[in-house]
């Protein structure tokens, strides 16, 4: 499958960019590893074969914005509540991590929500789907939560249970990256929830572990953001740990 | 640098691990999943995948800070599937389409999203590279953008792996006739704006 040139030395300058960082491998193993002790699953797209539309993805945008919102202010309630219950008031607390882990915890509830809801197609080549991955409709599972599983029955809940499941697996790590006081991860995580899910259920959290890591790092930002913060959630169950992680105090305190 | 067919050298700084292209696609059974090690199963496919993995999803247009992440995703993936994976189809065929299906899952989100806060600096380009060759690189990135996802996927994984185009059309799930089509429409499109790039470039040299 040789290119003849000038092709071949163009796709050649791209390659040699096309490096690992070196000595990620490892740390990667070792994350993933993680990640899967810590339960987490992850999807791939639900690929059709060929030329089949992309439906599964879109799903919220075929609905229309009001029913996005519906859905997700919806589900993100449900979240939320699973959330402050159980997983993130032994961060506020500083309590150590409990042995199931939030994100797990939410999926329960995020599987939950989208118990009556159309299975997603959860495929790859030369392999069958797994049967855990596409948990097909559960007659009478979903009457503890009503609401969420009528909207599930319209479509798009599946989706969104993946993208607060996917937000919640997101923050996990970045409290993990937290407890072990990594600012450095856990400003890449936040920054990658700000981008991810910038109107997510989480956004409290992410402002305020981005000014701890901020001020850890001594951002020169930080101390403003940090300021910004406390005045925007100064009842925040994270204000505490913000205030401790930028000292000395602001004028704001 | 395309991956070559007697392999190529340890990318990830992590030892020599990769593989040899004929072994890495000859059916291999995993004997560690047999063995009912699923852990030391992952360690083996990470270790000889790993390489590919990574870029394949850059070149499939995965942004470089969120790469590992996808590298992780992909092998989390990998994990749960191993149990069901068909031991005649070969391993990295299997494992770059799931790559292609995450990146694929990725560009979706991205298309669905405000832009992206600027909270997080990309990281400067390397200082050492030369600017010519960053430049070839720049055109070679512009021109993977301009494709589609499912006509990206092909070129990549003909240039940068190597699979021949039974092995793509398989890897992808598409026919046979489309990889080849969309393969020789790709490469011809690859073929203009490098040639219009070389030639603006030899008007600007004196």
């Amino acid at each position: 499958m040789s290119r003849r040139d000038p092709a071949q030395a163009y796709w050649d300058a791209y390659a040699a960019t096309l490096e690992p960082p070196p000595g990620s491998a490892p740390r990667t193993l070792a994350r993933i590893e993680q990640r899967i002790r810590a339960g987490e699953r992850v999807d791939d797209v639900p690929l059709p074969r060929e030329a089949a539309p992309r439906q599964a993805a879109a799903g919220l945008v075929v609905l229309g914005k009001s029913a996005a919102w519906s859905v997700g202010i919806a589900t993100a309630t449900l979240l939320s509540i699973k959330l402050a219950v159980v997983g993130w008031s032994q961060l506020a607390g500083g309590a150590p991590a409990s042995a199931e882990p939030a994100a797990a915890q939410a999926v329960t509830s995020a599987k939950r929500a989208r118990a009556a809801a159309p299975p997603i197609v959860d495929e790859a080549p030369s392999a069958k789907a797994v049967p855990e991955a596409i948990e097909g409709p559960a007659p009478g599972v979903a009457t503890e939560e009503p609401r969420a599983a009528e909207l599930s029955r319209r479509g798009p809940a599946p989706a969104v249970a993946d993208e607060l499941r996917a937000e919640v697996a997101l923050m996990d790590r970045a409290r993990a990256a937290l407890e072990r006081d990594d600012a450095r991860v856990l400003l890449r995580l936040t920054g990658e929830h700000a981008r991810r899910f910038p109107a997510g259920a989480l956004v409290e959290e992410r402002e305020a572990w981005q000014a701890i890591a901020g001020c850890r790092l001594g951002d020169a930002g930080a101390s403003a953001r940090a300021d910004r913060f406390l005045r925007t959630h100064p009842r925040s169950a994270q204000a505490d740990k913000v205030r401790r992680a930028c000292e000395p105090p602001s004028e704001n305190r | 640098m395309r991956r070559k067919a007697d392999g190529s050298r340890d990318a990830a700084g992590w030892g020599d691990v990769e593989p040899s292209r004929q072994a890495a696609l000859a059916p291999r059974p995993l004997d560690a999943v047999e063995a009912g090690d699923p852990r030391r199963a992952l360690a083996e496919v990470y270790a000889q995948h790993h390489g590919a993995v990574w870029r394949c999803l850059r070149a499939l247009g995965v942004p470089a800070d969120q790469v590992d992440d996808a590298v992780q995703d992909v092998f989390l993936v990998v994990h749960r599937r191993l149990p069901q994976f068909d031991h005649a189809a070969p391993v990295r065929s299997w494992i770059l389409g799931i790559a292609r299906n995450v990146a694929l899952k990725l560009h979706e989100r991205r298309h669905r999203l405000p832009p992206r806060l600027a909270l997080v600096q990309p990281e400067p380009p390397a200082p050492e590279e030369l600017v010519a060759r960053r430049d070839a690189a720049a055109v070679v990135e512009r021109f993977l953008d301009t494709l589609d996802p499912e006509q990206r996927a092909v070129f990549v994984l003909a240039q940068l792996e190597g699979l021949d185009v039974p092995e793509i059309a398989r890897t992808l799930g598409i026919k046979l006739n489309t990889a080849y089509s969309r393969l020789r429409l790709a490469r011809r499109r690859f073929d203009r704006i490098v040639a219009r790039h070389a030639a603006t470039q030899r008007r600007r040299t004196p």
